[in-house]
């Protein structure tokens, strides 16, 4: 079953969205289900000071890219590109199986936004 | 965020809440009244007498003679029952079968299985409204058909089948016709008269009844060989000791589906089409699929393209609305709905595909909880998608 913070997430959904003034954007996808994750971050100094994303998917997908988008602000470039399936998953509460690759998705889609603006 | 205080149940073509009067027929031949209908003795005669109401309360519904109502343990059983206990009759001559697309995987497994048996299956698709045409069936028949099954209502669009027109022809051709009509049963009249179908399954699930009970309708006349074999149950054409409890909570329940049988169409019709209305009119980029003018009176079937149909379902289920979507993602790999792409429709449609369907128990603040959690729901979806904004 799906956790509270996923439950938070799908719902409100928050940070979602383009980042017209963005420094840097990444994009990853899943040509097999179509699931696709776009993140978008504004840097100062080496820092996320705003992160927001885009996301077309299933469940875990969505809720992948939003908890991403959530937990990475205020966070060090450093920081954001130590982020990986296991924290992302600990951060969301789980998702049930089938659902983890969402993870997958938006932590690449973060990486390349990290690299675009590295 | 709309604290999830409801509970609204819209899957009503997955399965109804067992209605409470079922529930209390049913409960004696649980407890008190357990013999077999098979045995001779009181408690036997006891449970026989229940079954044999059950049988004609069924019958009552279809309009059909008790002795041609076999009971099964469900839909599925009924299905499989149908085209193996027609095409065993062939006694190995292989031969033709006519079925459609979209229908319920009961049906299409079984054709499959029976074409590994030698026997040739046409699989005939529907158009964009769902419905599969009298003479695509009429095109598709050859000199060696001796069967064509075609569901009375799909189960995803709730797309009425022109099965008076279907069996018509049939008819003069010789050709013996099966329907599922699980979806249609206790929604909508089943005129055997008028329709002329030879076999038809029904689950009592579908409609207020018990789970693991329906039954199969077999036109007197009609040469049918059993698959489930055993003792001489239902006359030689089902073998298994009876469901007692079961086949009472089905009797019980069709005669609760013809006591309302007017009321719950033109009720549901009502909340269903002002659900709909609501929806096209908060929610521009929606669009209903399969035929608006000929469906069961309870469903319908909508398409929010650029959102995922299962987020928009999960989301509806964090506030307590339960529906069911055209495809489901498991890791990675996406099982789209056999009826939508079996319409042609694309594939951004039948991802997004949503069905509501309503019940007897669904009343109108369920329909207005609905309208006020599902559009913010899918706006925010369209914002957060990269596929379409609105």
């Amino acid at each position: 079953m799906y956790s509270e913070r996923v439950k938070r997430l799908l719902l409100e959904l928050p940070n979602r969205g383009p980042l017209p003034d963005a420094d840097s954007s990444g994009s990853s996808s899943n040509p097999v289900c179509g699931d696709v994750v776009h993140i978008h971050l504004k840097v100062r100094n080496d820092v996320v000071v705003e992160a927001r994303f885009e996301a077309y998917g299933c469940p875990g997908a969505l809720a992948a890219a939003a908890g991403l988008a959530e937990c990475i602000q205020s966070m060090s470039f450093e920081k954001c590109l130590a982020v990986d399936k296991t924290s992302l998953l600990e951060y969301l509460g789980g998702l049930p199986p089938g659902k983890e690759h969402g993870c997958d998705l938006a932590i690449a889609a973060l990486r390349n936004a990290c690299a675009s603006g590295g | 965020m709309i604290p999830p205080m409801h509970s609204v149940y819209l899957d009503n073509n997955a399965t109804t809440p067992v209605d409470p009067s079922v529930f209390e027929a049913m409960r004696p031949f649980l407890t008190d009244h357990f013999g077999n209908a098979a045995s001779i003795h009181g408690f036997g005669q006891t449970a026989r007498a229940a079954v044999e109401v059950g049988r004609q309360q069924v019958a009552d519904l279809l309009g059909a003679e008790a002795s041609e109502v076999v009971f099964t343990c469900g839909g599925t059983e009924a299905d499989n029952a149908a085209l193996k206990g027609i095409a065993d009759t062939r006694d190995g001559r292989g031969g033709h079968i006519v079925t459609t697309r979209i229908e319920h995987p009961a049906i299409l497994r079984t054709a499959e299985a029976l074409e590994k048996s030698g026997i040739d299956v046409t699989y005939l698709a529907a158009d964009e409204s769902g419905i599969v045409s009298a003479s695509q069936v009429e095109e598709a028949l050859r000199e060696d058909t001796f069967l064509v099954s075609v569901m009375w209502a799909n189960n995803e669009t709730g797309a009425i089948q022109p099965l008076p027109e279907i069996c018509a022809l049939c008819k003069e051709r010789g050709i013996v016709t099966h329907t599922d009509a699980v979806q249609a049963a206790g929604k909508t009249v089943i005129d055997l008269v008028r329709v002329g179908v030879d076999l038809l399954s029904i689950s009592a699930h579908k409609f207020h009844g018990p789970k693991g009970v329906g039954a199969l309708y077999i036109r007197s006349g009609v040469q049918f060989s059993p698959s489930m074999l055993g003792g001489s149950h239902e006359r030689g054409r089902r073998g298994g000791t009876e469901n007692v409890p079961g086949i009472v909570g089905l009797g019980k329940a069709c005669e609760l589906a013809q006591k309302y049988m007017s009321d719950f169409n033109s009720r549901t019709r009502d909340l269903r089409d002002r659900l709909q209305a609501r929806i096209l009119e908060a929610i521009p980029q929606a669009r209903v699929n399969g035929s608006i003018t000929n469906r069961l009176p309870h469903v319908c079937n909508i398409s929010f393209p650029g959102v995922e149909g299962e987020s928009l379902l999960v989301a509806l289920d964090f506030q307590g609305i339960a529906v069911s979507t055209g495809a489901a993602c498991s890791s990675g790999s996406v099982n789209p709905s056999h009826v939508l792409t079996g319409m042609g429709l694309s594939s951004e449609r039948i991802g997004s595909a949503i069905r509501f369907s309503l019940g007897r128990m669904t009343v109108e603040a369920d329909i207005d909880y609905t309208l006020k959690v599902l559009p913010p729901l899918v706006h925010r979806m369209y914002e957060v998608s990269p596929l379409r904004r609105s």
